[in-house]
């Protein structure tokens, strides 16, 4: 099961749990005194919670519209005799404040079913003001000098239904949860293309790996099973999505530097040159340096070679960048050590 | 084939100088909040902390600013807006505690925006502008609430004639702050840092080394070298080893993306070979790559009016030229 999916049953479970507690409320305490439309909120968050775990926990967009919409519809079932049928100025206020929510969180759950919006924020909005009505007037009273167990013993229905929005809120805004805004997957595909077409101008080559360009090195190729290319060597490139693959072909004796739309299972070759020749201007003082690959009917390639450890990385980058560095030492002081120690 | 050395221009260091200056208020303000403490008579504990904290907090992130090895205008501004950010927070929290409904509301109002800051500098971190919109008006309603509190002060002294220097002091200072923020906000660097801003770099950068807009005109020098490129190529770079024999650089668009085209004869070749790149300094590896084998011209009058570049067997593009400005004569006709 995927994390995304653990996330989604997760976040189902919650729903059916307060759901469920709340129909226990109902049926089995003593002198519970229920109000229309009640029982028939609970059912639909046990109902709901249910479905997502069984039905659509797989696909994050189905799931997170179906957790906003349980959650919506729960509440308009619950709010509507407060607003119609009673009396009481600040139960009506509350249950208008439900109400209107609730019914922008099903409208923008039905949009992300068609697709009109593209992230959930919005929703999540109106989430966390569901739960900031339920949880904020408790801790005004814990502020205002309440007793904090008696708080939780008198407030305990409203605490359930509270943390289980900040629940359904904390999944949702997981890494592996988001759903991509428009302006987010515009940004991913167009950094696909533009890798491919243009490559970005500050790509840069490894000062420690210039060298296996240059002098193609005898060891380190990976042997390719089948196809006209006999092995192979992937060369990292950074502040691109491109990576080089060096081929050696079966056929001949030529070497072709393959840049590639990335590392992963599944890539695009973008440009595919035969070596011809190499051009290299060293590395200066300041290990900046560049070189040409020269292939055939015109084509050329231009690298700048930079120092990875040189280039700016920021508080947390430098940290790992350091912490891998003192990793590979010591795994090199260990290796380096006689083995009769 | 030259390597960039990059040299520092004028832009640079008024970008480095942006971020010296917000780190400069922020060690300037939090000292000067020190200095208060330490002399002013607090009536409640909190206005204390509250004070304590902002003036460490502001002292710390001037460090962050001042030794990030990452430094740039971009997180240089992500560190101020969270010193501003968590300082609101604070300060809110003490806020919320008066029992009056005007400094509750403002309370929350800075509460709020505050947050908002907060989670805005964050991101800028990531070298992301996220929500600038949202933060210019946080920070312009801040703003906008301290010079409230400075006009109320103003017009408390036209009435009583009493103004104590201690009730001006932090709004002018918080004032200051947001202002600098308002203003950096609207720099190029923090414009152009938004997710849709990147997004269009990167299709204007494939656009222009795909393409030509309709109106773009070629200059008269630039045209030259294409026009002359099989004829005459004594300016252009000789090569002694290598495949190429020669190579030059035409600058096809001027401005905050650039497209170049990269010319060169190859030996053994009779056509010229274009490569189309955003910056012929840097690495070039995706590009449009053509080859040419004909160049021929248009003119109005004496004067080169366009270019028509060929393969060997179509059309490649036409690119317009530059036309001399005509002077007008005493009648308003042209010369």
């Amino acid at each position: 099961m995927s994390h995304t999916q653990a996330l989604s049953s997760f976040m189902g479970l919650v729903i059916a749990f307060t759901g469920a507690y709340f129909l226990y409320q109902l049926l089995f305490t003593p002198g519970y005194e229920s109000y229309p439309g009640e029982m028939t909120s609970d059912l639909i968050l046990i109902v709901g919670g249910v479905f997502l775990i069984a039905a659509v926990r797989k696909d994050l967009r189905k799931s997170t519209t179906w957790a906003l919409m349980t959650i919506g519809l729960s509440t308009i079932a619950g709010s509507v005799y407060y607003v119609f049928y009673t009396t009481d100025i600040m139960n009506v206020a509350l249950a208008n404040v439900y109400l209107i929510l609730s019914v922008i969180l099903v409208y923008y759950s039905i949009s992300l079913i068609f697709n009109t919006s593209a992230g959930s924020t919005k929703g999540l909005i109106c989430l966390g003001i569901l739960a900031a009505v339920q949880i904020v007037p408790i801790l005004y009273r814990l502020y205002m000098g309440d007793d904090i167990v008696e708080q939780i013993k008198d407030s305990f229905d409203r605490i359930v239904r509270g943390v289980a929005y900040l629940v359904v809120i904390f999944i949702l805004t997981r890494k592996t949860m988001a759903l991509e805004t428009l302006p987010r997957r515009m940004n991913r595909n167009s950094n696909y293309l533009y890798d491919v077409t243009c490559t970005p101008s500050d790509a840069y080559v490894d000062i420690k790996d210039y060298q296996k360009l240059v002098d193609l090195p005898e060891e380190g190729w990976a042997p390719c099973k089948s196809g006209p290319i006999e092995s192979e060597m992937v060369i990292p490139l950074y502040n691109t999505a491109l990576s080089i693959r060096l081929q050696k072909m079966r056929s001949n004796e030529d070497v072709y530097a393959a840049f590639c739309s990335g590392d992963a299972e599944s890539y695009r070759v973008a440009l595919s040159v035969p070596m011809r020749s190499v051009k290299l201007d060293e590395p200066d003082e300041s290990n900046r340096g560049k070189l040409r690959i020269y292939g055939d009917d015109g084509v050329f390639v231009d690298l700048m070679i930079l120092d990875y450890g040189d280039q700016p990385k920021g508080y947390i980058g430098t940290y790992r960048y350091n912490s891998q560095k003192a990793r590979e030492k010591r795994k090199e002081k260990k290796e380096s050590q006689p083995e009769d120690e | 084939m030259a390597v960039n050395t990059e040299n520092r221009t004028g832009v640079q260091k008024a970008k480095s100088g942006v971020v010296y200056l917000l780190a400069a208020i922020l060690i300037v303000v939090g000292v000067y909040e020190l200095y208060t403490i330490y002399t002013a008579n607090y009536h409640d504990d909190w206005g204390f902390i509250d004070e304590t904290y902002s003036a460490i907090i502001k002292i710390i992130m001037a460090e962050f600013i001042l030794f990030d090895p990452k430094k740039n205008v971009l997180r240089a501004v992500g560190f101020y807006a969270i010193s501003i950010g968590i300082t609101r927070v604070i300060a809110s929290m003490r806020m919320l505690s008066f029992v009056s409904d005007i400094t509750l509301i403002m309370g929350g109002i800075t509460l709020f925006f505050g947050v908002n800051i907060l989670i805005s500098g964050y991101n800028y971190l990531k070298d992301t502008t996220r929500g600038r919109t949202g933060m210019i008006v946080g920070t312009g309603i801040l703003a906008l609430m301290q010079t409230i509190i400075l006009l109320f002060t103003y017009e408390t002294y036209r009435m009583t004639g009493v103004l104590e220097y201690e009730q001006i002091a932090p709004s002018a200072i918080l004032l200051v702050q947001y202002i600098v923020l308002l203003l950096i906000l609207d720099t190029e660097e923090v414009r152009y840092g938004t997710l849709m801003e990147k997004t269009n770099t990167r299709v204007e950068s494939a656009r222009v080394t795909s393409t030509v807009e309709k109106d773009f005109n070629l200059n008269k020098d630039d045209a030259d070298i294409i026009l002359n490129m099989f004829t005459d190529r004594s300016s252009w770079e000789q090569m002694e080893d290598g495949p190429v024999e020669s190579e030059t650089k035409v600058k096809l668009v001027d401005g905050r993306i650039q497209s170049w085209m990269v010319l060169q004869k190859w030996r053994g070749s009779d056509s010229i070979h274009v490569t189309m790149a955003n910056d012929p300094d840097g690495s070039i590896i995706a590009a449009n790559r053509f080859s040419v084998n004909k160049v021929t011209s248009e003119y109005e009058g004496d004067d080169l009016a366009s270019l028509r570049l060929f393969s060997e067997t179509s059309l490649i593009m036409q690119l317009a030229v530059q036309r001399p400005k005509k002077k007008k004569k005493q009648g308003g006709e042209d010369e």
